[in-house]
This record gives structure tokens, sequence and C-alpha cells, in this order.
């Protein structure tokens, strides 16, 4: 569960240029949500991502994350409880290491092995499986460069290193924005099977309303800094995209 | 070229290689210009002249890797845990180990060896001595370092440092330490190239002040001769070339000192290998460029 309490981040803080990205912001995420993320340009969005990541700090407010306070955690040891997907898709994968290694380095998180510790043979079955899953037949090319694959697949492989080791919770940034339609299509049923077989908690930004619309089972519509919509169940099934598309433009 | 020409450059190109390796370790693995290089091979001879001095030969070869990586560290912490950008960091270390080398070489500028045993001594004095008899020593020294480096960065901490200097923004989203991984990095990089001038110091009997000037670009030449003869696309293959690019650079050095070049135009011959290895791929790709739109005015006119 992801709760934030009146978290606030002001930017360029007593210049002219002082911008409020969040203010008292508050939002609570159970266990196994798939929430959709949607705003537009500078409603706060990456600002909040940031600091659910520790990526960046608040000027004040708490995130807990299953009880655990995370508000200051490093953005290093907070990846042990956050898988991350961003936007580019070269941003996930060290393009000179072969896939293999840059799911070890994946499978880092959380095993608490020593610092000296090698890919054994299980580990490499398991990369192996874990691959397949994938249907991209990459199970076979574990040695290739991963700089060698296309966009879609290093998406997918990010994704797959994002929930290897399940994490606490999952944030995709607009993760099939920079995809051709077709990758994007495969990227996003990748993504809902993996979150839904691993009961993974998710927050995903689109700006694509088809997207939002189709995808997880809440729907969260930012707008200044504040949640201007928030709906699940019924609500969240039955709204239509020109009924949201009015949302916005309010 | 005569045969104690060319075994003292291949003696000297193992020893060079064992340099390489650091650096390859900070310009290509981390992918930073690390500068502390031309002040810790200096720190590392004269750590080792203290122990051949002392009578310890040996210890002057973990005394002279501690000494290099405690340089590299302290570079490290200055870019990771100060903010300051990488090259200053390296120069701002560089700068201050003159001062420290000269007092760890008791405030001489020049600490002659002759008179004192060190590791080559045995060997030396047993029927093996004749041209290239260090070699027994160098070659299974560096290529242990070698195999020990290709299995150090398949391990999780060698891989988090590879990630490091591949994809910095994946790592920061991973749980990987790049502050960490830098620092240890490092210590490693320099680690190896204090040892380089810890045995320089004992091959060549004697440790200057001044040894050290312009090592960062003899490593650098000996790394892209090595990529030139070696395609570099794993940590094996990069040590590999940087083994066989500093022998060759040693034995272009000796080539060079059998014609009537003065042996003081060196480091600018070792200055234009690099300028010249570097801008290649920029001019081949300008006359690619140009061969391109000559061809293609030809095929509209």
């Amino acid at each position: 569960m992801l709760e934030i309490h009146s978290l606030s981040k002001e930017f360029n803080k007593g210049t002219p240029d002082a911008q409020i990205a969040l203010d008292q912001f508050a939002m609570t995420i159970e266990d196994g949500e798939f929430v959709t993320l949607l705003g537009g340009n500078g409603s706060g969005k990456s600002t909040l991502f940031n600091l659910i990541a520790g990526s960046l700090f608040p000027d004040s407010g708490t995130i807990l994350l299953e009880g655990q306070d995370v508000t200051f955690l490093p953005e290093h040891r907070r990846a042990l409880l956050v898988g991350r997907v961003f936007q580019n898709p070269l941003t996930g994968t060290a393009p000179n290491m072969t896939i293999e290694e840059n799911l070890a380095i994946a499978y880092m998180r959380g095993t608490g092995r020593s610092l000296l510790h090698r890919t054994t043979k299980q580990d490499r079955a398991f990369f192996r499986e874990q691959l397949s899953t994938l249907g991209l037949g990459l199970e076979n090319r574990m040695n290739t460069r991963i700089g060698l694959l296309s966009g879609g697949q290093r998406q997918a492989i990010t994704l797959l290193m994002a929930t290897m080791v399940k994490p606490k919770l999952l944030l995709l940034d607009e993760h099939t924005a920079a995809l051709d339609p077709q990758s994007a299509t495969r990227v996003t049923e990748l993504t809902e099977r993996i979150v839904s077989e691993g009961q993974i908690t998710t927050i995903m930004v689109t700006h694509s309303i088809a997207t939002a619309l189709q995808t997880g089972n809440r729907l969260m519509l930012l707008d200044r800094g504040q949640i201007a919509m928030d709906l699940q169940g019924e609500a969240r099934r039955t709204i239509t995209r020109q009924e949201l598309l009015d949302c916005y433009a309010r | 070229m005569s045969a104690t020409a060319f075994f003292g450059a291949m003696e000297l190109g193992f020893i060079y290689a064992i340099f390489t390796f650091g650096i390859f370790i900070s310009f290509r693995i981390l992918n930073i210009p690390d500068l502390t290089t031309d002040g810790s091979f200096v720190l590392g001879a004269a750590a080792s002249a203290l122990c051949v001095i002392n009578g310890m030969p040996y210890l002057g070869i973990p005394a002279s890797m501690l000494a290099g990586a405690a340089a590299g560290v302290i570079t490290a912490l200055l870019q990771t845990k100060c903010g300051i950008q990488p090259i200053l960091s390296g120069i701002l270390t560089m700068t201050g180990l003159y001062s420290i080398n000269l007092a760890v070489m008791m405030n001489r500028s020049n600490l002659p060896l002759l008179q004192y045993r060190n590791i080559f001594t045995p060997i030396e004095e047993s029927i093996l001595s004749r041209p290239g008899f260090r070699l027994v020593l160098l070659i299974p020294l560096a290529l242990i370092i070698l195999l020990a480096l290709v299995f150090f960065f398949k391990t999780q901490l060698g891989l988090s440092i590879r990630a490091t200097g591949d994809n910095a923004e994946m790592v920061r989203a991973s749980s990987i330490d790049t502050d960490m991984s830098k620092i240890v990095g490092f210590a490693l990089a320099n680690s190896l190239i204090g040892l380089g001038g810890g045995l320089v110091a004992q091959l060549q009997q004697s440790v200057d002040i001044n040894m050290g000037a312009g090592m960062v670009v003899v490593g650098l030449a000996s790394l892209i001769i090595g990529e030139m003869l070696i395609r570099s696309n794993s940590v094996l293959r990069g040590l590999l070339g940087a083994v066989a690019g500093a022998v060759a650079y040693r034995l272009i050095i000796a080539a060079i000192l059998t014609t009537n070049l003065p042996a003081s135009s060196l480091k600018l011959i070792s200055a234009l290998i690099v300028a010249i290895a570097i801008s290649v791929p920029t001019f081949r790709k300008k006359l690619q460029l140009r061969e391109q739109i000559r061809r293609n005015g030809a095929n509209h006119a």
C-alpha cells in the first residue's frame, strides 16, 4: 500500500520563477491496484513520480510504502522497493552489456547476495525462463549486447527487469510513448499480463486516453498538483472517452 | 633493434600492460577521464622504492597497489561526495600528490635504487640471467591480474561498476549505489596504475619525482593502439587489447630510439599518437560524406 500525506514541492523557491508543483497532495493506493494517471503537461505527474522514486525530495509531507517511511530514503535504496520504467527505451538498460548481464543487475535487487556473487547456472536458467515469457525469442540471445536490440525489445526487457524481483510498487512513466504502434501494443499487453500475474501495485502515467481507459482498474486525473478526478469500480468501468475529454478541458 | 632493446621493451611493455589495465578501467569501463594517473603512478613507485630501500622488495607490490588505491579513493570522493567535476578532481589529487610523493621520497627528487635487491634480483642471480629474464615474473603477473579482473567484472560488484559507466540513468533507477561503484572502480584503477609505477621503479632501479608526467597520455596511447589491434566488445578483449597495445607502444618507442630522434621527443610522439588515433574516425566520416556528396552530384549531372 502506498500512502502519501500532505506532500508539497515547490521549484525555484523564493525566486520570481517559483512554481508550486504539488501542494498538500494526498493519495492512497491499495495493494494490487493498477492506477492509470492522466494529466496535462505541468500537472505535477513527473514531480509526483520523482518524489515517489526518490529522484527528488519533497519540501514537506510523507510517503509511506507498506507502512515504511521512504520520504527521504536515497534513490538506490528505494529501488529495492520501487520498480521503474521510463519513457525512453534507452534509459532502462546498459547498452554495452549483454542481456544476461543486464538481468543479473536487476536480479541483485533484494536477493541479498554477496558483492562477489557471480551468475550461476540456476540464475541463468531463471533468466532464460523469464525472457521466454516475453515471447520475443530473446532467451536464445542472452549473450547479445542490449544496444543491438530494438527500442521495443529493450523496453520489454526493462519491464522484465523492473518486475523480475517483485517490487512493492511499479512506476511506469509513459513507457510505451516512444515506441512504434506495434511495439507499443505488445509492451502494453505485456505490462497488463505481468502486473496481473504478479498482483503488482502499479501506477502508470500516460497521455493516451484510450490506454488509460483500457488498462488498469483505477483512473486518476491530475491537474495543477491536485487530483481532479479519481475513478474506481463501477464509475471507472462506465466512464466514456468523451466524459474524460470533457474533464480534461475543464 | 638489438636483442637487449627488444627484450627491454617487452619487459616494460608487460609492466605498462598492468598500468594500462588501470587506464582501461577508468577511461573505458567507468567512462570517466581520470587524471589522478600522473600522481598515483609516482606514488606507487615511491612506495615501492621505500620497500626496496628497507630490504622488502616484495612488499613493494601490495604497498604500491595500496598507495595507488588510496589516491583513487581521494579522487572518487572529490567527485561523488564533494561534487567536483571528474577532470578537476583528478587534477586536484594529482597536484596534491606531488607534495606527498616528495615527502614519501624523503624530500629528494630522485631515489637511486641500484645498490638494493629488488624482486628481479633472484632471477637475475639464477641461470636465467639473459635479456628479458624479468619476463619470467612479469608475464605471469600480468596474466594473473588479467584473469582476476575478468573474474571480478562478472561479479555483482563488477557488473555494478560496468553499468555505472555504461548507463548512469539506468543505474540511478536500479539498486546500485553509484558513488560506491565509482569509489571502488577508481581505487581498483589506481591500484593497478600504482603497481605499474612500483614495478617500473624496481625495473629501472630508480624513482624520479617527474616520472609520472604525461602518463595518462601514454596509457591512452597504449589503450588506443590496443583497440586498433583487438576490437574490444567485452572486458576480456579490452584487457587483451591493453596488453597488446602496451607492448606495441613500448616496441614503437624502442624503434624510435634506434633512429636519430632525440629521446626527449617521446612525449610529443605519444601525444601525437593519441591525437591522431582519436581523430581518425572523425576524418574518415568527413571524407566519406564528401565522397558521397561528390557521387550524388555526378548522378544528377
